[in-house]
């Protein structure tokens, strides 16, 4: 009795314990499967938008070239076939691409040529772009018209530049890019995976794929009131297309108005946990006869019974675990590979992985794709080698052109060495770097990265460095001073300057870089011109004015600038480049040639003057003369024709001066009494001021000797007295004092006047040929520019100090002469 | 007392300078240009001159006094030349005076002139 009792409580244990176990299995069953979709859904989101935004980039291109082309109407030759057509290869699977005019003609069409006469202007797909307006549309699935295959189209509308509808581009992909995916996924369970609209309108699904094309789920929980819930969830449903009920996860795909599908049928699911079940309750049983032979036996002693009880307990949940596990790490493995593929599928290099004997194992699209030309040939099983020499044969490899035996043979010894990274250049000028590794079961796996754009880019740039360095050559070479200044804030600063700057300017680009340019402007820059360059800076506009500039130790030059922007591709002012030319010595030599046209002309004047008066003279001279030697002439007669004589010779004097200022032979240097020829001079000049001016000459000093020319003496002192005459109002007192520097011994000679003086401003400027303070027409503003280069000429120095209101004072100096050889000033004057 | 041939186209000059040597003692026979000069000339020839001495202006009408001096050379090569100028519009007084010495002139003298430049000038071309 007792031993029925424990039986039968013992049994209610077991039965208790394997139904919870039971329970609890199922629940976990179903759990994971609901992982397993939910991963499955993930996958199919990523493979999806991978897919359709990489047919999305191959439609942006055809509308690219559709449009370099001259518009929809433009394209259907062959030519265009064959270029469509190769942009096509980049589509997944052998997809194709449309083109249809804005009536849904067919203009083009990857797959054919010439173009059938085709028209898709009902089609959901043409409405949803041109009547919906939609720019982006993802169709349902249909069969292809001249295909036959089962495919989804991405769409695009072409549009011109208002918005205006001119046609559609289509891409088409089989849905055998994704079945075929889908079949590497649980084959034992034959899950359901699928894309779908928004709608419902299935885009993708396997199985069925061909069965259940056009159908419409909309019906299901997922469109009728998941997906309004949350974007992603598992759930349970009688499939509304063939009516299973299935474990499900759903995942709205993100950027795209798709929704991807995964499921298990619940009976395929819950078939292994059945058969666990089957076996538990045989295992019960087993255990429970078991017991029955342990009572039999052992009945006497209740310890025994119960430990092994236990033992037999625990054992059979061991075997259930293990037994578990093992199936479990069975999918897990298998999962595992799956992901794997796919990982490398989506890698964005091109992947392959050869085995010991160089036979491809498997390889992704991108591998392919990079070697096109190749085409469908690389398949798995193909050695490497032949995978090269097919490319090389149609040319795929820039290098191995013309000598294909070499190259293919230096190529594998490189593949079989792996053992360095390398690049290889493409029939169309990409570039690959390949990196190839030996696996551990002997195999090669190598990727491929396109650095297509990294090498044009390292071309470019060493093409600009190049470049560059000839600029910056040229610049450095050339005569003219460059300096480039900074336009983008507010303080300008100078960026640059070449080495004609630093050689014009003084200043050396490390002390300039970084300072306005400024620093070359003075008291003697005209703020006019300056302002203008300013002025034409703002308005951007290139502009050449000349001024006044000064260099680093402070003196000045003629500066002519031409200053021009640089503007960026959008038109606003980067910098600007002033171009500088040292235009003192033109300046100079315009004024020195002025001069000496205006003495050429004086001259022949002058000559022809003196002519006429010398002629008319010789009679004044002569009669006075004649008259003054006659013994009975009364002494007043006498004394008067000793006046005119005496008038006579002053006017003979006047026109030999006239004629030495004008002569040009005269500026040769000769050593002369000084103040003899100052004396000379003035006399001359007495004739030429005005009457009101009285010259008080106090000449100390007239024994020594100076290199003068008496001409060129007469034409400083000219300059200097009517300067003075015209400064007094032409009235006043002109004091001319020559006498010897302290010291050294030189001669000074200094012209001082009452007059009204000037200021600082002009007194810096007053030996700037062209400067005159005079009203226009009456100064040419050579004077004092001719003065100052004569007394340089005999190395003297020039200088002048003045104050307004009471006079200025000119001072020459003149360096003593050695000669002792002295010709008097006669010889250059008419005799006496 | 020597005779004297003066040329110059300003009447007032042949007239005062021809007034100057006439009372120094000397004859003058004044002409207003080369043409006239020639023809005071006569028939004179190298060994039996016509004058003693010719003072002549640079600048004149038709025939100037430097090129009547050669011809006045070519006929009598020892009769002494003085040459007076006041200078010129064409050509600087200092080239005309050289050339006239380079050509042989006995003397230069630019106008106007004193009469004792004159008279010296003269003394020395007459040898006395």
């Amino acid at each position: 009795m007792l031993l029925v009792l424990v039986l039968v409580a013992t049994l209610g244990l077991i039965g208790t314990g394997t139904a919870r176990f039971l329970r609890i299995d199922r629940e976990e069953t179903i759990k994971h499967y609901e992982r397993i979709t939910s991963d499955t859904t993930r996958l199919l989101e990523e493979h999806a938008r991978r897919t359709i935004h990489s047919a999305d980039l191959i439609l942006l291109q055809a509308l690219r070239m559709i449009r370099e082309r001259g518009g929809v109407g433009a394209i259907g030759s062959g030519l265009d076939w064959a270029d469509f057509g190769e942009l096509a290869q980049h589509l997944p699977e052998q997809g194709v691409l449309w083109i249809y005019d804005a009536d849904g003609r067919a203009r083009l069409g990857t797959p054919v040529f010439p173009t059938p006469p085709l028209t898709v202007a009902e089609r959901d797909y043409f409405q949803a772009v041109k009547t919906r307006g939609e720019p982006f549309h993802i169709g349902p699935t249909i069969r292809g018209k001249t295909t036959g295959k089962v495919f989804f189209t991405v769409n695009r509308p072409i549009l011109d530049e208002q918005g205006r509808f001119l046609g559609m581009v289509q891409a088409a992909i089989d849905t055998a890019y994704f079945t075929k995916l889908y079949d590497l996924l649980d084959g034992s369970l034959d899950p359901l995976t699928g894309i779908y609209r928004l709608e419902g309108g299935i885009v993708v699904r396997r199985p069925g794929m061909e069965t259940h094309l056009g159908a419409d789920v909309s019906r299901g929980p997922v469109f009728q009131s998941l997906l309004a819930r949350a974007p992603t969830g598992n759930y349970e449903s009688v499939s509304p297309l063939d009516g299973t009920v299935r474990i499900a996860a759903y995942r709205r795909i993100a950027d795209l108005p798709l929704v991807a599908i995964a499921g298990v049928s619940k009976t395929a699911a819950l078939a292994e946990w059945r058969a666990r079940t089957v076996r538990a309750i045989w295992l019960n049983l087993g255990a429970l006869g078991v017991l029955i032979v342990l009572g039999v036996l052992t009945w006497s002693s209740l310890r025994r019974q119960e430990r092994s009880r236990t033992l037999a307990e625990a054992a059979l949940l061991t075997a259930q675990a293990s037994e578990r596990r093992a199936c479990l790490a069975g999918r897990q493995a298998e999962q595992a590979q799956q992901r794997l593929y796919e990982a490398i599928e989506c890698l964005p290099d091109g992947f392959a992985l050869f085995d010991a004997e160089d036979r491809l194992v498997l390889c992704n699209s991108r591998y392919r794709a990079f070697y096109a030309l190749s085409g469908h040939a690389i398949d798995g099983g193909i050695r490497f080698e032949d995978v090269l020499r097919r490319g090389a044969e149609r040319g795929l490899f820039a290098d191995a052109i013309g000598r294909i035996d070499a190259w293919v043979a230096e190529r594998v010894a490189q593949h079989r060495a792996a053992d360095r990274v390398h690049e290889q250049r493409l029939w169309d000028g990409r570039w690959l770097h390949i990196d190839e590794r030996v696996t551990a079961d002997g195999g090669r796996v190598g990727v491929r990265v396109d650095i297509s754009e990294a090498k044009r880019r390292e071309a470019e740039l060493a093409d600009l460095v190049r470049r560059n360095a000839l600029l910056a050559a040229a610049l450095e070479a050339t005569p003219n001073g460059i300096a480039v200044t900074d336009a983008t804030t507010d303080a300008p600063h100078v960026l640059y300057v070449n080495r004609a700057f630093e050689a014009m300017t003084g200043y050396m680009a490390a002390e300039i870089v970084g300072r306005t340019i400024r620093v070359l402007y003075g008291s003697e820059t005209d703020p006019e011109v300056a302002a203008s360059l300013h002025d034409a800076k703002l308005r951007g506009e290139t502009v050449t004015a000349e001024m006044i500039n000064y260099r680093k130790d402070g003196s000045p030059f003629w500066n002519m600038v031409r200053l021009a922007p640089v503007l960026d591709p959008g038109g606003s002012t980067l910098a600007h480049v002033a171009v500088l030319w040292d235009t003192t010595e033109a300046h100079r030599h315009e004024a020195e040639e002025l001069q000496r046209q205006k003495m050429e002309a004086l001259g022949q004047l002058a000559g022809g003057i003196a002519h006429e008066i010398n002629n008319l003279l010789q009679p004044v001279i002569t009669l006075s003369n004649l008259n003054i030697g006659a013994p009975d002439l009364p002494a007043p007669v006498r004394e008067d024709f000793a006046d005119i004589l005496s008038a006579g010779r002053q006017c003979r004097d006047v026109v030999g001066a006239v004629l030495a200022f004008a002569r040009k032979e005269g500026a040769a240097t000769q050593p002369l009494v000084l103040g003899d020829a100052v004396c000379r001079a003035l006399s001359f000049a007495r004739g030429v001021l005005p009457p009101a001016v009285v010259i008080d000459s106090r000449i100390g000093d007239c024994e020594a000797i100076a290199m003068i020319s008496t001409t060129e003496l007469t034409q400083v002192l000219m300059n200097l007295l009517t300067n003075a005459a015209d400064a007094m109002d032409r009235s006043g007192t002109v004091t001319v004092t020559l006498d010897r520097l302290p010291g050294a011994g030189g001669l000074r000679l200094t012209i001082g006047d009452e007059g009204c003086g000037m200021d600082e401003r002009v007194r810096q400027r007053l030996f700037e040929p062209f400067f005159t303070t005079k009203p226009q027409g009456k100064g040419t503003g050579l004077g004092l520019a001719v003065v100052h280069g004569i007394v340089r000429g005999w190395r003297g120095t020039i200088s002048v100090t003045s104050a307004l209101g009471r006079g200025t004072s000119f001072e020459i100096t003149f360096p003593v002469a050695e000669s002792s050889t002295i010709e008097h000033p006669a010889t250059e004057s008419p005799p006496a | 007392m020597a005779r004297i041939l003066l040329v110059d186209d300003m009447p007032l000059i042949r007239k005062t300078v021809g007034r100057l040597l006439r009372e120094h003692g000397h004859e003058v026979v004044a002409a207003a240009d080369g043409e006239e000069a020639l023809a005071a000339l006569g028939d004179a020839r190298p060994d039996r001159a016509a004058f003693d001495a010719a003072l002549l202006d640079i600048w004149m009408p038709r025939v100037g006094g430097l090129e009547l001096m050669r011809t006045l050379k070519e006929r009598c090569p020892d009769l002494p030349v003085i040459i007076m100028s006041g200078g010129g519009p064409r050509a600087p007084l200092e080239y005309s005076l050289a050339v006239a010495e380079t050509e042989g002139a006995a003397a230069v003298l630019v106008k106007p002139f004193e009469d004792r430049q004159l008279l010296d000038v003269l003394a020395v071309a007459l040898g006395s």
